[in-house]
């Protein structure tokens, strides 16, 4: 109840601040939002004029939608919620335009102004800051050592954590939660801009024994089936089996509780070595009405939007007032992001993890060792970056 | 006016009673069960498409995890970049024809390698990628051509390592979609339609949209694909409920909608039949309060209305007895009391007027005793000396005439102060009524006025010889039938005067002197038994007969009255009681 009176009153100061518009074609906004954030964008933009025309893109295909439609400039949407990964390829292909001054001027938070530039052009304007941390439940004790300095205390306070009927620690078989692993032994995914692979030493192949290992041994819960993470991930942490889990914030909907700060029930702690990223609002160069959809990029931005949305969907704000607005479970979460590093910023960083996603799964399934498999994704990455490089 | 006033406020206030819990009530039920029901009927469209979406999405699935495994066993033999040997390809041809003979629903499958290069069962369908940055794999946009609508099916095909060795494009036969919307049981105008994510019709039940047709611009199902999940929407008297398939399946890439619509008239039916009826109970419990609210209330107001209607009697004077009001629990009590309340304001009226009349006769008494007895003493030597003067003067004397005038009139002053005498007598006798026979007392006034009569040359006729016995002293009995005998020959001097009597309810008669002169005006009989009061002219009578009259009568507990007789004139009538013992008769 609280949550929603914030958000009425978050939805009532940004309505005040709206000057009076006249009435038009609607925006097209093409997203990628999740169910709880598109609930509440549709509450958002119910009343608004010029209308909003959502339209949802499942975030797997996105990338590879918007690219073919931007390229194509057929039904061209006015504005884009995309991955900040995705920013790079966008921006080198000139399907992105500038933000307008004022907007531009907005009293960004600096990580989100990095994420939503390229080449030292802001490019975008930053929604919110995402990122993985370290979960677990506020009640529970937290275990030894508590936050974990480097992966190796992780890995020692989720051994001891595991006990019968519960296991340590939780993630995913996808290569994004091996980018924490790779980093604590001194590889990393490959830099388009470097020229690097990443993963040639020993150190990736023992990240990947490391993690196989956790999971081998119980440490790490046995992974779901492809496609139901979110929901398993969810029931298992409700139900107490998970000690440490290792998400982002938009997971916060199915696992926090909804309290008079917003939602709340969870400590969060810093993930030595985690990824940082950001979702960004982009308007295409092929958008009929890019000042409606700067507009709405505007609102959807504004620090009372975004203090809002922190309570009711634990969004990390963007904006220096959004975030000192912004609820506890937010701004631990901007807390724990700070020594958090983003990705190579190029083009292909977002492609890398379709061949490191099956690898890392087949190595933990058994099919293959490590070395097996970085050879795979070694000969697939040098493909990539050989044609990036064309 | 005020009464109506009432009775129309308490009917306004019972219907006010009525109205307000009825409207209030009555809105809230209206209110709540229109919700209720027409939430219902959501929830029950959302459940079949729920149902319906859950078919297709398991349909979609198992042809994905059949494609998925067949792409993993075929990568399992084969090795990164290394040319397809002909054992290879044989085997890679059995397992096509394997899919395409065991899995219905997948009209062709492609294979092509890492760079899109074709490995068997021909060329990429146009529109396809090889699934980059999708995860894997991908359910792409339903395509239509004349065969029907088919949708690609994007799997890779990775080794064991993880390694991408080529990708299966499985074209999927729509007809099943087609199939499953067929056998859903739909309500009265009811329709389904799936569409892909651009908003094409993929299967409908809607001969009006047909497939490969695009519905964009349908609010349904615009707000179907921009929804994350499901919900309804209400345009042009249809109800749309829609769901985003993309919302619950696993296929990551799939984004189609199933919208459900129907008429409002068709899916609220049973809605507006409920609010039909509870709008006709309500106006009949209306009607039916008002209706009791109104007969109430004339129950209630109709006692006080004669309640006010007695009080303005008794303000006009009328304190006659009268049947109590009677009305329930305090209103019969006011009623009692007000009855109540008007004895003893007439009782205190007569007793008021009784005491004033009281007052002057007992002055007159006093003053009339004192005048007689002063004045009889020098009046008979006045008397005396006109008589003996006259007698001794000749008849032809001058002074004699004048000396007879002075005798008479003396004489009439004499009778004047008699009156007095009994007037006061009548005062200060103390009650000595007996039984006693009007017939005798009849008889001896006829007597003695007989002189009286002849003089005024009229007729005197009494009829009491039979009347039975009354209570009522002799003397005082006497006393009244002279007066009243003498008072009618004054009034009718010749005319013809009867004395009689008639019997009456109660054990009472009536003794009636009637004459057939003037009457009694109606404006004067009020006062006509007062003191000195007389409409005779001046020098007849003294003005106190009936005062006398009154006074003896209203002593002995009888009552006098005076209206018109039954032949003209007056007729007073002496009202009293028999008496229950007759004196015997005296003896001759």
């Amino acid at each position: 109840m609280q949550v929603r009176i914030w958000i009425a009153g978050a939805l009532a100061l940004a309505a005040c601040d709206r000057a009076p518009r006249a009435e038009g074609p609607p925006v097209r906004f093409a997203h990628t939002l999740a169910p709880a954030e598109a609930a509440a964008l549709d509450e958002l933009i119910a009343d608004r004029a010029p209308a909003v025309e959502a339209t949802l893109l499942p975030f797997s295909r996105a990338e590879a939608v918007l690219g073919a439609t931007l390229a194509s400039a057929d039904d061209c949407p006015d504005l884009l919620r995309i991955d900040a990964t995705w920013l790079p390829a966008l921006a080198t292909a000139g399907r992105v335009s500038p933000p307008p001054p004022a907007l531009a001027a907005r009293a960004w938070l600096s990580a989100g102004r990095e994420l939503a530039s390229w080449d030292g052009r802001l490019l975008a304007v930053p929604m919110s800051l995402d990122g993985l941390v370290l979960i677990r439940p506020a009640t529970a004790a937290p275990p030894t050592p508590w936050p974990p300095a480097d992966l190796a205390q992780l890995e020692a306070a989720a051994t001891a954590a595991t006990t019968p009927g519960r296991h340590g620690l939780g993630l995913r078989v996808d290569g994004y939660w091996l980018v924490p692993f790779l980093r604590g032994h001194g590889a990393d995914v490959a830099d388009g801009t470097r020229g690097t692979l990443g993963i040639d030493g020993a150190g990736a192949e023992a990240a990947l024994a490391d993690l196989a290992a956790l999971f081998a041994r119980g440490v790490v819960a046995p992974p779901p089936a492809p496609g139901a993470e979110a929901e398993h991930e969810a029931a298992a942490f409700a139900r107490g089996e998970l000690a440490i889990l290792i998400s982002g914030p938009w997971a916060y909907p199915a696992l926090a509780t909804d309290g008079p700060d917003g939602l709340g029930g969870l400590a969060i702690a810093a993930l030595p070595g985690a990824p940082r990223g950001a979702q960004l609002l982009a308007v295409p160069t092929c958008a009929r009405s890019p000042e409606r959809a700067w507009e709405l990029a505007g609102e959807l931005t504004a620090p009372a939007t975004q203090a809002a949305w922190s309570r009711r969907l634990g969004a990390v704000p963007t904006t220096e007032d959004g975030l000192a607005a912004a609820a506890p479970l937010a701004r631990a979460t901007y807390a724990a992001l700070a020594a958090a590093r983003p990705l190579p910023r190029h083009p292909l960083s977002a492609a890398l993890f379709d061949d490191l996603s099956p690898a890392v799964a087949a190595v933990v399934a058994g099919d293959a060792t490590p070395a097996e498999a970085l050879d795979g994704v070694r000969r697939a990455w040098t493909r990539a970056l050989a044609a990036g490089a064309r | 006016m005020r009464r109506r006033s009432l009775a129309l406020r308490v009917i306004g206030v019972l219907t006010l009673a009525a109205l307000i819990p009825t409207l209030a009530i009555g809105t809230l039920a209206f209110a709540r069960t229109r919700a209720d029901l027409e939430r219902e009927v959501v929830r029950g469209h959302l459940a079949l498409i729920r149902a319906l979406g859950a078919g297709l999405d398991a349909t979609l699935q198992d042809a994905r995890r059949t494609v998925e495994i067949a792409a993993a066993t075929w990568a399992d033999t084969r090795v990164d970049a290394a040319p397809a040997s002909e054992l290879d390809r044989r085997a890679t041809e059995r397992l096509l024809a394997r899919l395409d003979r065991d899995v219905p629903v997948i009209a062709r499958v492609t294979i092509v390698d890492p760079t899109g290069a074709p490995v068997a069962g021909g060329a990429l369908p146009p529109g396809v990628d090889l699934g980059a940055r999708s995860f894997g794999g991908y359910v792409g946009d339903a395509a239509f051509s004349a065969e029907g609508a088919h949708v690609p099916l994007v799997v890779q095909a990775r080794s064991r390592t993880g390694a991408l060795v080529g990708v299966f494009v499985a074209e999927i036969d729509l007809g099943f979609v087609a199939d499953a919307l067929r056998g859903a049981r739909l309500g009265a105008g009811a329709t389904v339609t799936v569409v892909d994510g651009r908003g094409t019709v993929v299967a409908s039940t809607d001969r009006r949209a047909a497939v490969g047709t695009s519905r964009k611009g349908d609010v349904a199902i615009d707000r179907a694909l921009g929804a994350a999940a499901e919900g309804h929407t209400s345009r042009a008297d249809e109800l749309a409920v829609f769901r985003n398939l993309a919302s619950y399946q696993s296929l990551r890439g799939v984004r189609w909608a199933i919208v459900l619509t129907q008429p409002e008239r068709d899916a609220y039916a049973v809605a507006a039949a409920t609010r039909r009826l509870t709008l006709l109970v309500a106006v009949i419990a209306l009607a039916l309060a008002l209706a009791v609210g109104a007969f109430l209330a004339a129950r209630l107001t109709r006692p006080l209305a004669a309640l006010a209607t007695r009080a303005d009697a008794i303000a006009h004077g009328d304190t006659a007895p009268a049947p109590p009001i009677r009305g329930p629990g305090e209103v019969g009590v006011l009623g009692a009391r007000i009855e109540e309340m008007a004895g003893r304001i007439g009782e205190r009226a007569e007793l008021q007027a009784a005491l004033a009349r009281g007052d002057r006769l007992a002055s007159v008494g006093v003053m009339a005793a004192q005048v007689a007895h002063e004045i009889n003493n020098p009046l008979t030597t006045v008397l005396g000396y006109a008589a003996l003067l006259a007698e001794d003067k000749p008849a032809d004397h001058a002074d004699r005439a004048g000396l007879e005038l002075i005798a008479d009139e003396a004489t009439r002053m004499k009778a004047i102060v008699a009156g007095l005498l009994g007037y006061a007598r009548a005062e200060t006798d103390g009650d000595r009524a007996t039984a006693v026979a009007p017939g005798e007392i009849g008889r001896l006034v006829a007597a003695l006025l007989a002189p009286a009569v002849r003089k005024a040359k009229a007729t005197l006729t009494v009829t009491l010889d039979d009347a039975p016995a009354i209570g009522f002293d002799g003397h005082a009995l006497q006393q009244v039938l002279v007066n009243l005998v003498t008072n009618a020959l004054h009034a009718a001097p010749g005319g013809a005067i009867t004395v009689g009597w008639s019997p009456l309810p109660g054990g009472r008669i009536a003794l009636d002197v009637c004459d057939d002169g003037p009457g009694v005006p109606p404006a004067e009989r009020a006062r006509v038994f007062d003191p000195f009061v007389t409409t005779k002219p001046a020098g007849v009578g003294t003005g106190l007969g009936l005062a006398v009259v009154r006074h003896l009568v209203t002593r002995a507990g009888a009552a006098i009255a005076v209206d018109d007789a039954p032949a003209g004139g007056a007729r007073f009538r002496l009202t009293v009681a028999t008496a229950l013992v007759v004196p015997p008769a005296e003896p001759p």
